[in-house]
């Protein structure tokens, strides 16, 4: 029997209406590529809108090259974490196929995607309210989580409907290196909304250590316990005597 | 390795991922995979696995196929509902699933015929006890009835396989033909009932030597 896939818009009308219908397409392996083609290219958009958003908050060069890193830090999260969650699957008994996983991923990534568009007129208007840089940032990070949400939702019902057994587990699995790596990937294409302080906007910063290193620098700061007595300037990557 | 090095890396991998699709004239493809190749590279480039060819979703995916390329034409007033589609592409899962377990139970030597029926010979020739006879005779039962639920559970998936490409056939006349006649409409319904009616021979078992199929419930 020949098969003739769906278009990309029936496709991505499913995508957005459909969710059982697209985790059926995924379970049943198919027109995958079809499926990926699609969610691809919703991620990318959507991260790219998202992105720009982020670099608004600047403006100028800063909306370009932020519209450009974000969807990079979904896409190369996504390309590093799709095996390991074929490889907690088969770890964990169940059915381990890494083109139906990898499927699974950039549907939930894409749903994430159209989420933090959804969002954007918010994130927007922020600025406009009176949000100073802080506030911006928190907003931020509030409408990520909440993607997330919907994305491990989607993972979480995924997951499920290929094998009930040990679902939750594959799926907190997956959250946990998918939030390590795309906490680093973000970290490393830093920055996003860029310090009212900053001289320039750069592409990436130097590499100043990793996400868990600053998370600890945060939470003593929080705590009022300072490294050091000012935020340093940030230097255009790649800096002198970077680590 | 550095930044560099590594993007270097990436992008060797991506041209050279890239020219496998050139050369099987997917252009399209070949400038998706250059630049992201970790993600589409599974999907453009790596064969069906071939536990694929042979899964039990084959069934259900043909199925879903066939339904969703009905759904644009004027066939779609007759076809089942979303959660309905679900439900029957369950059962297909299933009793494909069903074949592939009875299949791989009987290649396995415990599960031979001609061994089982040589062994109850054996022990009937020897005069053995009752109680392993009887075992014996029981072992070969068993194996018998399910080459007999591998017989009945394919016979009928190849039904349903062979209705669905009519419905994907007739899917597409109407589509260019115009509304649905009456053959078509029968044929939707006959798939459906088809496809519910696995759960029958699911719970029924082989049917019992010179009755026809069903007959054992009444």
């Amino acid at each position: 029997m020949t098969q003739q896939p769906a278009t990309a818009t029936a496709t991505f009308d499913r995508l957005l209406r459909d969710l059982p219908a697209t985790l059926a397409r995924i379970r049943a392996g198919d027109d995958l590529a079809g499926l990926a083609r699609v969610a691809l290219a919703v991620l990318a958009l959507s991260a790219a809108v998202f992105g720009a958003v982020l670099g608004a908050h600047r403006g100028g060069l800063q909306i370009l090259y932020a519209a450009v890193k974000l969807p990079l830090v979904f896409l190369f999260t996504a390309a590093l974490c799709a095996p390991a969650l074929t490889a907690l699957n088969a770890a964990l008994g169940r059915r381990a196929d890494l083109r139906r996983d990898l499927a699974l991923l950039l549907v939930a990534l894409a749903r994430v995607g159209l989420v933090l568009a959804a969002l954007v007129p918010l994130v927007r208007l922020a600025p406009a309210a009176g949000a100073s840089y802080h506030m911006a940032v928190l907003l931020v990070v509030l409408a990520c989580a909440l993607a997330g949400l919907v994305g491990v939702f989607t993972l979480w019902r995924g997951l499920r409907l290929a094998a009930p057994d040990a679902a939750g587990l594959a799926a907190a699995g997956l959250l946990l290196v998918f939030s390590l790596v795309g906490a680093q990937m973000a970290w490393t294409l830093r920055p996003w909304l860029l310090r009212p302080r900053a001289p320039e906007p750069v592409f990436v910063r130097g590499l100043e250590g990793n996400f868990l290193d600053a998370l600890g620098t945060t939470a003593d700061s929080a705590r009022g316990h300072y490294v050091r007595p000012e935020a340093p300037v940030p230097a255009p990557w790649p800096a002198e005597g970077r680590r | 390795m550095n930044l560099a090095s590594l993007a270097l890396l990436y992008a060797l991998v991506g041209l050279g991922c890239a020219c496998v699709a050139l050369a099987r004239r997917r252009f399209a493809d070949a400038l998706l995979l250059a630049a992201l190749w970790p993600l589409v590279g599974p999907f453009l480039l790596l064969a069906q696995a071939p536990a694929d060819l042979v899964a039990p979703d084959q069934h259900e995916a043909a199925f879903l196929a066939a339904l969703r390329r009905a759904s644009g034409t004027p066939l779609a007033s007759l076809l089942p509902d979303a959660a309905t589609v679900r439900a029957l592409a369950d059962r297909l899962r299933v009793a494909a699933a069903k074949v592939t377990e009875i299949d791989a139970l009987l290649a396995r030597p415990d599960f031979d015929e001609a061994a089982a029926a040589a062994r109850h010979a054996a022990l009937a020739a020897r005069d053995a006890s009752e109680t392993a006879l009887s075992a014996a005779a029981m072992r070969l039962q068993n194996i018998r009835r399910l080459r007999a639920l591998q017989r009945r559970f394919t016979r009928e998936l190849e039904e349903v396989g062979e209705l669905l490409g009519q419905l994907t056939m007739q899917a597409e006349v109407v589509r260019l033909a115009g509304a649905p006649d009456a053959s078509t409409a029968e044929l939707v319904r006959e798939l459906v009932c088809r496809v519910e009616g696995l759960d029958a021979v699911l719970d029924d078992g082989p049917d019992p030597p010179g009755m026809a199929p069903g007959a054992a419930r009444a």
